[in-house]
């Protein structure tokens, strides 16, 4: 999920050149951060010159990693609260929808359109402003990031034939570069969507903590990359909408895929609108409702800043009895914006600390309930009756299997190998009669409770397993006898 | 001459030592690296920082297995410091109040110093004059004996 998102991330930071004024720098950290020489700033994130060539949009990508939106969503939330007091959001119609955005970055998610779902009445689709979607029940007020089945099938036969009806509707050669398939793909995304959005939304809803300031999601830098062509609808309906697409370009993820063509055309727009004016008519209590749960909960504490750490620190991978030196050295954690979670080294140490202590205790308890599953005397036993031979001398035999996993294994010394290696050839050297003799006496010695007519050999009584006689004989051989013993019990 | 005896044929290491393996490993390989390195273009004295630096990271990273994050069992860290993996004498210094960061013994040693005192990497930075080192504040310095830019508690 997050490999995939930094695959992409650093090929398109690499491309776009620096606007001018702007300067690469590496900071001890390890980190690569941008300076300004003029406005003397700084950031993390990479300016991008404003550019008049469309976007392009990826459209085999997936859907980004929801936790890191959710995270640079809080991180701009916070920017926002930082200097004015949050208010409850408000939704009494377009006008003042726009205002209320401006003042609040257009960085937080928020409701942008609904639309009924046919053949699921109380249901509505409601479309968020990053292009996130969640169902609404308008009887019981009840909103789920996560689908319900039944609603699930049926938004998922709406998209079909949205889709449908958008290719039918528009013959321009732009459609032809969306892949077919993209009906496909894009329910596929949201499904992860739902799935990974609820883990996601909780990480956004807590009040403000200290985040780095370095994280730059100004939203002018968003007013000045948009390019559309259709100017007046546009300012009516607000900045946030169409510049979806864009500023998620701006931020190097790739975009998520809408779920109309990314150039809206006037008649989308209108629609759009329409829609719109429709909504907050009639819904703006219930998108209300929603609003406040998103907005005000947005920014985060420390221990959600934390838990943001942990995270990355569960996916990269490394184990918990690393060091925090080894953790710094791979570049990809350290560029992943959950790393600026934190926002100094110490701090992050600490985290890690922690993080791994947690992480330690919880290999140990698994580890305590394996233990008795693993006996490396009988792996080795079991080796011995596949690898061992009357030809080989235990040094020969040493060398030859030097490499196996059960000559490795620092549990048995190498004494104890060595003797029942020798133990073993010796029995194989006697003949075949003789070992099963002994096989039978050994099922004979063993305690008549413990041995049941059908069961598993693998389930037999640890004396048994453990012991030598049980393995001298051909397995096939072997299991057969031990079948008929049980059976005559 | 006593026989040298392989892995395969001591005494197993206790139980949790496969966990830390790797890292050990890891370390050793570095130690053997810095103890290969050529010594051209390097002060006398500035040959063996690595090997200090590195000893210094290994000990503290079995410091903090044992005494901060827990993770590995009493037995398992006494078998570690006797079999050399960790300096004992100094993690006995880490846990002295004043001593937690120090970088090495011998920066502690007084004697046989010019003027009977401990190294310059044990005075606080605050207590630096700018033109003691390089930098701010006597940011430049770093020790003879292992190369330590401060170990002093404050910092």
């Amino acid at each position: 999920m997050l490999k995939s998102t930094h695959h992409r991330n650093i090929p398109s930071a690499v491309e776009s050149p620096l606007p001018r004024g702007w300067s690469e720098h590496k900071a001890p950290s390890g980190h690569t951060y941008y300076y300004n020489a003029e406005t003397k700033q700084s950031t993390y994130t990479r300016p991008t010159a404003p550019s008049d060539e469309p976007l392009q949009i990826d459209y085999g990508a997936t859907e980004p990693d929801h936790v890191l939106r959710a995270s640079m969503q809080a991180m701009e939330s916070f920017h926002q609260n930082n200097g004015a007091t949050p208010e409850p959001g408000r939704f009494t119609g377009g006008k003042s929808y726009q205002d209320h955005s401006r003042r609040r970055g257009n960085q937080g998610d928020r409701p942008k359109s609904k639309a009924t779902i046919p053949n699921c009445t109380p249901w509505v689709l409601v479309m968020t402003k990053l292009g996130r979607r969640f169902v609404h029940n308008t009887e019981t007020k009840q909103s789920l990031w996560k689908f319900p089945q039944d609603v699930m099938m049926a938004v998922i036969e709406m998209d079909r034939l949205e889709w449908e009806a958008k290719k039918f509707a528009e013959s321009q050669p732009r459609e032809s570069e969306i892949p077919q398939d993209e009906a496909k793909v894009q329910p596929q995304g949201r499904d992860s969507a739902a799935a990974s959005a609820t883990p996601a939304s909780p990480a956004a809803r807590e009040p403000p903590a200290p985040v780095s300031r370095q994280e730059d999601y100004d939203s002018d830098s968003y007013e000045e990359v948009e390019v559309t062509d259709d100017e007046a609808p546009e300012d009516e309906e607000g900045p946030g909408l169409p510049k979806r697409p864009r500023l998620s370009q701006d931020e190097g993820t790739p975009a998520p895929p809408a779920a109309g063509p990314v150039e809206f055309d006037e008649d989308d727009i209108a629609w759009q609108l329409a829609q719109m004016e429709e909504d907050y008519g009639d819904g703006a209590q219930d998108l209300n409702d929603k609003e406040e749960d998103e907005d005000d909960g947005l920014p985060l504490t420390a221990s959600d800043n934390i838990a943001l750490f942990r995270s990355l620190l569960d996916d990269c991978g490394i184990s918990p009895y690393s060091t925090f030196e080894k953790l710094i050295e791979d570049l990809s954690i350290v560029e992943d914006t959950r790393w600026v979670a934190l926002p100094n080294t110490t701090s992050r140490k600490e985290a890690f600390v922690a993080w791994s202590k947690d992480r330690i205790v919880e290999l140990q308890a698994r580890k305590e309930s394996e233990k008795k599953t693993r006996d490396p005397k009988v792996e080795y036993l079991h080796f011995l009756q596949r690898h061992a031979t009357p030809k080989l001398y235990w040094p020969e035999f040493k060398r030859k299997f030097k490499k196996e996993p059960e000559l490795r294994d620092v549990a048995m010394q190498e004494k104890d190998r060595e003797k029942l290696y020798r133990e073993f050839v010796a029995k194989l050297k006697t003949g075949e009669a003789e070992r099963r003799k002994d096989l039978v006496a050994l099922l004979k010695g063993a305690d008549k409770a413990t041995l049941q007519r059908d069961m598993d050999l693998r389930h037999l009584p640890d004396n048994v397993l453990r012991d030598l006689r049980f393995y001298t004989l051909d397995e096939r051989r072997r299991d057969e006898l031990v079948r008929t013993f049980l059976e005559t019990q | 001459m006593p026989p040298i005896r392989s892995r395969g044929s001591r005494k197993p290491p206790p139980a949790g030592f496969e966990d830390i393996e790797d890292t050990l490993l890891e370390y050793s390989n570095k130690m053997r690296d810095a103890q290969n390195a050529s010594h051209e273009g390097k002060k006398k004295h500035e040959a063996v920082w690595p090997v200090f630096q590195i000893s210094h990271a290994r000990s503290r990273y079995i410091y903090d297995l044992y005494y901060t994050r827990e993770a590995i069992s009493k037995q398992l860290y006494d078998w570690l410091l006797k079999n050399g993996y960790a300096d004992a004498n100094l993690i006995a210094k880490w846990k002295k109040q004043g001593y937690e960061k120090l970088c090495c013994l011998r920066c502690v040693q007084t004697k046989e110093t010019n003027f009977q005192s401990t190294c310059i990497c044990r005075v606080p930075k605050a207590g630096l004059r700018r033109e003691d080192g390089g930098g701010e504040g006597g940011a430049g310095i770093q020790c003879v004996s292992c190369g330590c830019r401060g170990c002093a508690s404050s910092d």
